[in-house]
């Protein structure tokens, strides 16, 4: 379906709406102004009829019958009114004398009936009435021409000034439309420009709402540039991770192409050294592994990223899926449990998938023990229902506590990792409701807290 | 010739560690700004191999610092950042080049050659005093025409002399370049490297200066 432009469609609508209006109120207008028309040319006719009888009363009638001769016939001119007084008394010899009439009228102005009649003579129509009072019959008529042609006159200067008024009105309200539009066309305007950046748009719908614009305009414009801002926000997002993403990949790629060209250029000496060929393959394998490792983290956090936020209906014992950490952990660091100080007495349920747990906890564990130094066991407890991971390591400053589950961060880039371990947990706990809190342990150290954020 | 690499991801340090290490390059690795402006101010580096992305200080600012006290140690960038912005940056401030990773290796090694004899005055990577001439490419030396068999240090060694000719280079400077700081040597092993390759060349063409150490002579002709 067409669709056309709001300014055309009102247009068209109120065009439309006048010109119905209007048609009405002409046809209205004329039946109304002509039946009165015809009344009241019916009344004067009558009257004029009245008239000239009394008048023709006051004379000495059988007087005038002998010495008046009206059939002296005069063909001047028809006139559009005619008139015509007749005797019919038994006195007067001949009946229906006409005693006087004016000049042009009809033939057969005698012979019509009593009262009001529209009757046609040699093509013209004529309205004549007919009074007979004691010896006198008066007949008035008028041509019908007369009621046209007065009827037509009336409408004329009724009309015209309607119907220029109509069109003054039409241009007006084209006038009207295209001034009140005048922001929506501009909006329009600017916000279908071809290479319009997002900023640029910004930028114009803020300075547009510090002017006068129409109040039915404000929510538009608000979420517009709601809207521009969200996607702008997702789009800084989006080229951040990706320009860290790139940055943190080219690290061990880096790793791996310079060994294997070192190798390369190795195997084509004469006397290839097969040891130094071996330890730059290990090495080339073990930056693959931090490469394999960086890809399989990006990948879970996009995943989860995408996933819907809800609460988990899901409880996972603690205890149990910490076993199963510990023994997955212990596979890459072996040492790793004499590091742990675990109170299992206190570790109970918690609303979150078994499959999140084990990311958090793996998470969690595997970054205290790399990176804190700690000098005594991580400790690993429940209290008041908030699970507690806590190192006496060097800590962190309060600035980089808010760094830590910024992605890529990391204090050195000497530390194993990627810096997306604990931005990868607080995504997950955020997905399922729950909440992460970074403290400063006492004496030393850092304190993470798992808290649900729904029962806070 | 002696390298410093200002690098702080482990993985990208041992791997170009090991290749300089192959290609006779001595090179120290350090992974901090403080040690590596440390290392700058207190040794005769030939180059340097600045990271950008430093956990105490940007390697940007660090370069700046160096060119602002008049440190005019040849810089060559390497860097995980892609953006032209950053690399016009890095050449406006005194980089002398810019390599973004991941780079090819014998580009690596390409650049670090011609670095190092732009910053003494040569063009090509065939360097020519006398009647000596090494290709650096190769890493071969040829003297009167005959291709000199020499092994790695002696090759460092003899391409310190070429990048330094008619200066004297203290004992410790020459340790530093073919050895670098990392490895333990003999208190004789300069002594010897140094006795074979007068062997090798005219023997009036490394003179001892004593107390201090060495000056590699270019004979009159050449100059």
């Amino acid at each position: 379906m067409k669709s056309y432009s709001l300014k055309w469609r009102l247009v068209s609508t109120i065009l439309v709406v006048f010109v119905i209006l209007w048609s009405l109120v002409f046809c209205w207008l004329y039946f109304e102004l002509e039946k009165r028309l015809q009344n009241t040319l019916d009344e004067r006719l009558s009257a004029s009829a009245h008239m000239v009888a009394r008048l023709i009363q006051q004379l000495p009638v059988d007087e005038i019958a002998n010495t008046v001769n009206a059939t002296q016939q005069d063909h001047g001119t028809p006139n559009l009114i005619a008139c015509q007084v007749s005797l019919f008394s038994s006195n007067i010899s001949a009946n229906h004398q006409v005693i006087a009439k004016t000049q042009g009228s009809p033939e057969s102005l005698s012979t019509r009936k009593i009262g009001l009649s529209t009757w046609s003579e040699n093509g013209v129509e004529w309205r004549s009435y007919v009074l007979q009072k004691g010896q006198i019959q008066v007949v008035a008529a008028e041509r019908l021409q007369l009621r046209y042609s007065l009827l037509k006159q009336i409408l004329q200067s009724v009309l015209i000034p309607l119907i220029i008024t109509l069109i003054l009105c039409i241009f007006l309200i084209l006038w009207i439309i295209r001034v009140e539009f005048q922001p929506l066309d501009q909006i329009a305007q600017h916000l279908s420009h071809k290479k319009q950046h997002l900023s640029d748009a910004a930028t114009y719908l803020l300075e547009l709402k510090t002017q006068n614009i129409p109040k039915e305009i404000q929510p538009f414009v608000d979420g517009l540039l709601e809207l521009i801002h969200d996607l702008h926000q997702s789009l800084e997002n989006e080229k951040s991770f990706s320009a860290f993403a790139a940055h943190e990949l080219r690290g061990p790629l880096t790793a791996i192409k310079t060994h294997v060209q070192l190798s390369q250029l190795m195997l084509s000496q004469t006397e290839p050294t097969q040891g130094k060929i071996d330890f730059n393959l290990k090495q080339a394998e073990a930056s693959i592994q931090r490469y394999e490792q960086l890809l399989e983290q990006l990948l879970l956090l996009s995943k989860t990223e995408i996933q819907p936020q809800h609460a988990s209906i899901e409880s996972t014992d603690i205890a149990q899926t910490l076993q199963h950490v510990i023994a997955e952990l212990e596979q890459k660091y072996p040492d790793i449990s004499k590091h742990l100080n675990i109170d299992w007495e206190s570790l109970s349920l918690i609303n979150l998938p078994h499959a999140t747990l084990t990311i958090v906890l793996k998470n969690l564990i595997e970054n205290a023990y790399l990176h804190a130094q700690s000098i005594t066991p991580i400790q690993i407890y429940m209290d008041k229902g908030d699970l507690m991971v806590a190192d006496t390591g060097h800590g962190l400053t309060n600035a980089e506590l808010g760094l830590l589950t910024q992605r890529f961060w990391r204090k050195s880039s000497q530390n194993a990792g990627h810096g997306l371990g604990l931005s990868l947990v607080k995504l997950l706990l955020e997905k399922h409701g729950f909440s992460m809190q970074f403290l400063h342990n006492q004496p030393q150290g850092l304190k993470i807290r798992i808290y649900s954020s729904i029962s806070d | 010739m002696f390298v410093v690499l200002v690098e702080d991801d482990p993985y990208i340090a041992q791997s170009i560690l090991a290749a300089l290490d192959y290609l006779n390059v001595s090179v120290e690795h350090v992974d901090t700004a403080k040690a590596a402006d440390y290392f700058i101010r207190n040794s005769a580096v030939d180059l340097c191999l600045l990271d950008l992305g430093l956990p105490d200080q940007d390697g940007l600012d660090l370069l700046n610092t160096w060119r602002k006290d008049q440190i005019h140690v040849p810089v060559l960038v390497l860097t995980a950042r892609n953006q032209t912005q950053q690399c016009v940056d890095a050449l406006n401030i005194g980089a002398d080049d810019y390599l973004a990773k991941p780079f090819d290796l014998k580009e690596l090694i390409a650049r670090v050659h011609a670095l190092a004899r732009r910053n003494r005055g040569y063009s090509s990577n065939v360097l020519h005093i006398g009647e000596l001439e090494i290709h650096q490419d190769t890493q071969q030396a040829h003297y009167q025409g005959q291709l000199l068999t020499l092994s790695r240090r002696e090759y460092s060694l003899l391409e310190a002399f070429i990048l330094y000719p008619n200066q004297v280079l203290k004992t410790e400077q020459l340790i530093d370049k073919i050895y670098g700081y990392q490895d333990s040597i003999e208190s004789n092993a300069l002594n010897v490297h140094i006795h074979h390759l007068r062997q090798k060349l005219h023997p009036d063409m490394i003179q001892t200066v004593r107390g201090v150490g060495y000056m590699f002579k270019v004979p009159e002709q050449s100059t």
